[in-house]
């Protein structure tokens, strides 16, 4: 008992002297946690809200029932539906955009009734039967499906509109102004608030009269008897065409598949950010075991056991890793807030289409437990070796040797072949067969790894190398700091893996983004690009023949590119079908296509192939030469593919038909989007007034090419603007290696800086030295970051995205970052040495010598 | 750009499991029991899901008989005419069919039935509605199976709008429906009426024909329920239907015939605010005379004034008496704990009426007869099979019916306290 004491006393007594290095690892551990909770809490955070919200929306139905065409689908429908055998629920869908003071909101046509069934639209009565003014709820009711233009919103919507029960207001959609007025707010736990705060609910019948739908409505869900398709059939037995039957949850899948990508690789740069605490910590374990050297061997011979100096130290570690730990999620909870305002904000606006709602990011003992799990393993992982260490010293030795020992610099061995043995099983895994995204990451991390352990080779061999030009130049002071520097191994090690991470990261997005914005650039060739006005609010509008038309007819229009395309279940699979005008493709787009010669898939193409995109080729093991059963409605129809075009819009993949084919096949399906070239001479500016003004105008949205590709980018750069939280993750982390690694030197070498002192060395020299080995050290690891960042991000651009997304990138070596990171490691170099120069350069020479 | 905005397009679909997901479930599941009940409370409280008790004026002002924003009291005379009058009065803004019956299947097994489609008028002014889906009024139905011998109960509901043909009920002839559940007139009967309901877990497919002509209760079928004006009903009945027809329950189907008992009731009020609930009996017994009587009852168990009922003789004599009045009394007995509801109801009573030395005590059939809440049905309410046994002028009679017994799990009206 009284040898334990002893030992927790000096350890209290060690952590007391030297409390900035406690703090600069409790620093790391947190930085590391936080990235993680953050970014779990992002991902839940917008993306569960989003996906809550899409289910939401979409509730519990198994079908839909749609119309291809766009014209909606007759109600008269909807009755001979319910009566079907296997047919248990049926509910009328319809949606419009609408825009009220400046906000976009959604307005939803339900049937009360059968809505019971699907959507969670009973709080229409929660807050209905409000106790305050005695309203009923049977009377609210009634007046919800009775009075013409009666909507329920949310009580939060209410309050920030300033809309009052009763109160009528214009909301504008694209059929013009709607008069609308509330007769219930309500209120709804969060996971539904997301999906229903911009939303108004109105009886079908008040949505029709509103938005002049008579007749039609917009889809029909259904949940179907999990029967062998025998409800399926039937229903397919009474829908007239073109309707078709749809199993739901196809649309919410492409989502799924794109934030679950998204969020694995998200999840994977977090725990990157964890490697780098972990080499944080081993840094200042390793470096605290070997200074107390002799205190441990104190206290070996005083009574205490190995076992109880190992538990000692590596409670010392657990208690590290909780404090860190709760830091770490604090932290990381608030990162979380501001990652949500930015990623989850893009998710809303792009997926749901609505004005971004505040996601809820709350803490749960979900995420406090893998907090601090993260932050105990880290903690462990970075200690225990150092711990083992500390508690073999043999006490006598120990006592013996005056100077404490490095194990960085003579375990260089070691380390090379963990390192090697490590990057052996990252390449095993990046190749190991299959389309694991989950193994490609791993793989990228373990090269992270191999990296750091190679690092006391680097500088040693770089210590030797440097030891001879910095010993003429500077004198001994040059080959100190050079003969010093392997000792930096695990601290330059920490520094190395924070920067290889900030240039993977920057080399991927990068890739991504210049591929992008080449693709932009093929595709958005047309001058002028018009959609309905309403296309931003309602998936489904077009344009009518009669605008397409009298849009033709325009003097200044030289030629004009219908984008016609309708959504085809290929399987299991439900893809865009787009009609495709062959030669707008071939001769002034820019022939994204996957290694086939254009000239070659246009000759296929005009022959009547088809091509693919990238993603479903990936998907369907799809090449240029296989067979494609596409169905129609006139039946299966086969046709070779042509090529495989890269597309980074569609994440389930798309099929280009030529138009004149998609026409014969499908139909004359309206245009969505129409391309616009104008005549030589004419002002793009001009066109885009003229069309503006003309007839069309109201229901038209023109925008020049350059406009558009704008729009795209700033949606795909808010998309990522997490990168720039990882950069400064770096910047932090290469501080904070820097600070520890020469405060240990220092700690390490104070007798040896007073007997240099002492002999006639200036303080200006020792300084000059360590601010040389701080140099140095950023110099290596920036040396060894770019290598292993080049070989993660290959491994990131080649390997991982394909698998997740499906896309293939175009590797971009982002060369300006590299010298940012050297400078960004040389300033945190010079910045982290400030102090310990500081401390070394006012050391009293007599103390230091006589201390021990 | 313009395939990402596709994509904005919101389908179903199950994301993948989230930690959130069981949060949601508990309040998915809190919501489907208590919020159905909000949103129908004013559907069946302010007349549906009872017969007899809901119609004190609204508001506590009856108008005299003309309509009053479009909606009609129930005060005054009426003149009767039948099939007519067994179809739906839209000027009165609460209206309900009830069927209920003890059947016997060819094998001897027993059972009991219920089916009843409730409809509410909106009579939201004038404005004229061009949708197909504006409503006229909205049609509840329940429908419930006692299988007696095994001591087990299914109900189902279904709720729908009376546009585009979902719902409905004929103005002239003995014709309901609720989507596939509905009542039509027979041919070869003015008064008689098939049922086919098919449920998920039973169907019935019954003819009905009436042995007896319809009974008005009241004053020439004006139930009178309060003391002002309106707060009434009309109300008549079918006291004695012979049932014949094939019951199906899991599969499995057989022919069955028994007795039945049809409620036919409009009016245009609301339930008195003093009242906890109501306890209705329809008895069919073996000398041939039909019993209906209710008990209106206060917060305290009391029977409220314009409690009673109306007997009607085996020679035809229908006679109203009042509860209270000259001894007659109707008394609960032994009190039942359901398990589903938590609610305690009295399941056996004793009915004493000196005036004709009747002495009757009513059992169930078995006691876990209750509709459980959920979607369609508001508050949970026993409403079962029950024998009867006793004297009438001391001659032993039995007889079989149908018991109603509500607010007695929970509070009925819990939304408009």
């Amino acid at each position: 008992m009284r040898g334990g004491l002893a030992v927790l006393r000096t350890q209290i007594r060690y952590w007391r002297r030297h409390r900035l290095q406690a703090l600069l690892c409790l620093l790391g551990i947190a930085l590391g946690v936080a990235v993680y909770v953050a970014i779990q809490l992002a991902t839940e955070g917008a993306v569960e809200a989003f996906a809550e919200g899409a289910e939401a929306l979409a509730g519990r139905a198994t079908h839909r029932v749609v119309d291809p065409a766009r014209q909606g689908v007759p109600e008269t429908l909807f009755a001979t539906l319910r009566g079907l055998p296997g047919v248990c629920a049926t509910a009328p869908f319809m949606r419009r955009r609408v825009r009220l003071q400046g906000r976009n909101l959604t307005v939803l046509g339900i049937d009360p009734f059968s809505d019971l069934a699907f959507r969670d639209v009973r709080y229409l009565a929660a807050q209905a039967g409000s106790p305050a003014d005695g309203t009923r709820v049977g009377a609210l009711l009634e007046r919800f499906v009775g009075e013409p233009g009666a909507v329920a919103m949310p009580a939060a919507l209410a309050a920030e509109l300033g809309v009052a029960l009763g109160q009528s207001f214009t909301a504008h959609s694209a059929d013009g102004p709607a008069l609308l007025h509330a007769v219930a707010f309500f209120e709804l736990p969060p996971q539904r608030a997301v999906a229903f705060a911009a939303t108004l609910l109105t009886d079908v019948s008040t949505f029709q009269e509103t938005f002049d739908t008579l007749g039609r409505i917009e889809a029909i869900d259904l949940i179907l008897a999990p029967d062998d398709g025998a409800a399926e059939r039937s229903v397919q037995a009474v829908l007239p065409p073109p309707l078709r039957l749809e199993a739901a949850g196809r649309n919410t899948e492409r989502v799924a598949t794109m934030s679950r990508a998204f969020r694995l690789n998200l999840q994977a740069l977090g725990l990157f950010a964890l490697l780098v605490a972990v080499f944080l910590i081993f840094n200042a374990a390793m470096f605290s075991t070997v200074q107390r050297a002799n205190q441990t061997a104190v206290l070996r011979c005083i009574g205490a056991t190995r076992g109880r100096i190992l538990r000692a130290l590596l409670g010392e570690a657990l208690l590290l890793g909780l404090v860190g730990g709760v830091l770490g999620v604090l932290l990381g909870r608030w990162l979380g807030g501001m990652m949500v305002r930015n990623t989850g904000a893009t998710l809303f606006e792009v997926i749901l289409n609505t004005d971004p709602v505040q996601a809820d990011v709350a803490l749960d003992a979900g995420t406090w437990a893998a907090g601090l799990t993260l932050s105990f393993g880290t903690a462990l992982a970075g200690a225990l070796w150092p711990a083992i260490a500390g508690a073999r010293i043999p006490p006598v030795a120990a006592l013996r040797v005056a100077i404490g020992r490095n194990g960085g610099a003579r375990r260089w061995r070691w380390a090379l072949a963990a390192g090697l043995a490590s990057l052996g099983v990252a390449l095993a895994l990046v190749g190991w067969p299959g389309d694991s995204v989950v193994a490609a990451l791993a793989g990228t991390s373990l090269v992270a790894l191999s990296g750091a352990l190679f690092c006391p080779l680097m500088l040693l061999l770089l210590g030797r190398t440097m030891a001879l030009p910095l010993g003429w130049a500077l004198g001994p002071a040059g080959r100190m700091a050079a003969r010093n520097l392997p000792r930096a191994g695990m601290s330059t090690a920490a520094l190395m893996v924070a920067l290889a991470l900030a240039l993977a990261i920057e080399v991927t997005v990068r890739s991504f983004r210049s591929t992008f914005v080449l693709w932009l650039g093929q595709v958005v060739q047309a001058q002028l690009y018009l959609s309905p006005a309403d296309a931003a609010d309602d998936p489904q509008a077009h344009f009518t023949p009669q605008q397409v038309a009298r849009l033709r007819a325009l003097p200044f229009v030289k030629s004009l590119a219908e984008l016609s395309s309708r959504r085809v279940l290929l399987g299991e699979r439900e893809v865009l079908v787009i009609a495709l005008h062959t030669e707008i493709f071939f001769e002034i787009q820019d022939l994204p296509l996957t290694g086939t010669d254009p000239a070659v898939a246009r000759r296929q193409v005009e022959a009547g192939a088809v091509m693919v995109s990238e993603v479903l080729a990936r998907a369907l093991y799809l090449r240029p030469g296989d067979i494609l059963a596409l169905p129609t409605p006139g039946g299966m129809q086969r046709m070779p593919i042509a090529a495989v075009v890269r597309n980074y819009s569609e994440p389930s993949g798309i099929v280009y038909l030529p138009r004149e084919r998609y026409l014969a096949l499908y139909g004359n399906d309206p245009p969505w989007r129409i391309g616009l070239w104008v005549q030589p001479g004419i002002d793009l500016a001009t066109a885009q007034a003229a069309i503006e003004s003309g007839p069309d105008g109201a229901a038209v949205v023109v925008q020049p090419n350059a406009l558009l590709r704008e729009e795209a980018l700033s949606v795909f750069d808010r998309t990522f603007a997490i990168t720039d939280m990882l950069a400064a993750l770096a910047a932090a982390v290469a501080f904070i290696a820097v600070v520890s690694a020469l405060t240990s030197l220092l700690e390490e070498r104070m007798r040896l800086l007073g007997y240099l002192r002492a002999i006639g060395m200036s303080a200006r020299r020792v300084g000059c030295s360590m601010a040389l080995e701080g140099v140095l050290m950023a110099f290596g690891a920036a040396l060894m970051g770019w290598i292993t960042g080049l070989v993660m991000s290959a491994l990131l651009v080649y390997v991982v995205n394909p698998r997740a997304f499906g896309w293939s990138l175009q590797f971009h070596p982002a060369e300006g970052s590299y010298g940012r990171l050297l400078l960004l490691a040389l300033g945190a170099a010079l910045l982290g040495s400030w102090y310990p120069i500081r401390r070394a350069t006012r050391l009293s020479v007599t103390a230091t010598i006589r201390e021990e | 750009m313009r395939a990402r905005d596709r994509s904005k397009d919101c389908g179903g679909g199950v994301p993948g499991p989230c930690a959130c997901r069981t949060a949601a479930h508990a309040w998915r599941t809190l919501i489907h029991l208590a919020l159905p009940g909000a949103l129908l409370a004013g559907l069946l409280l302010t007349g549906a899901g009872n017969r007899t008790a809901s119609l004190a004026a609204e508001g506590g002002a009856a108008k005299s008989g003309a309509a009053a924003g479009g909606v009609q009291q129930a005060v005054g005379t009426r003149e009767w005419a039948f099939p007519r009058d067994h179809g739906q009065h839209p000027a009165y803004r609460l209206e309900w069919w009830y069927y209920t019956g003890n059947l016997r299947g060819a094998d001897g097994r027993r059972f009991g039935f219920q089916v009843t489609f409730f409809r509410r008028s909106l009579h939201r002014g004038a404005a004229p509605r061009s949708s197909a889906w504006a409503v006229e009024s909205l049609y509840l139905a329940h429908i419930a199976l006692s299988d007696i011998g095994r001591r087990r109960f299914f109900h189902e509901s279904r709720m729908a709008r009376d546009s585009l043909e979902l719902a409905g009920a004929a103005r002239d002839a003995h014709r309901v429906w609720l989507e596939p559940w509905r009542a039509t007139p027979l041919a070869d009967d003015p008064h008689g009426v098939a049922l086919d309901v098919d449920g998920e877990a039973f169907g019935l497919h019954l003819r009905l024909r009436a042995l007896r002509p319809p009974l008005l209760h009241g004053q020439g079928g004006l139930d009178q329920k309060g003391p002002a004006p309106g707060q009434a009903s009309w109300y008549y009945s079918l006291p004695r239907l012979e049932v014949t027809g094939r019951l199906s329950l899991e599969g499995a189907g057989s022919a069955v015939e028994g007795l039945a008992w049809m409620d036919h009731e409009f009016g245009s009020g609301q339930l008195g605010a003093e009242l906890a609930g109501w306890d209705w009996f329809a008895l069919q017994l073996s000398d041939g005379s039909d019993l209906m009587l209710y008990r209106l009852r206060r917060r305290d168990g009391s029977a409220g004034p314009f409690s009673g009922g109306t007997l009607l003789a085996p020679d035809g004599t229908a006679t109203r008496f009042a509860l209270g009045d000259a001894g007659q009394s109707l008394l609960p007995g032994d009190w039942w704990r359901s398990p589903a509801s938590g609610g305690r109801y009295p399941l056996t009573w004793q009915i004493d009426l000196p005036r004709w030395a009747i002495r009757l005590s009513v059992r169930p059939a078995f006691e876990t007869q209750e509709l459980t809440a959920g979607p369609g049905v508001p508050f949970p309410y026993w409403e079962g099979a029950v024998t009867v046994e006793g004297t009438l002028r001391g001659a032993a009679v039995k007889g079989t019916g149908y018991m109603e017994l509500t607010g007695y799990a929970g509070t009925l009206n819990p939304f408009f306290e």
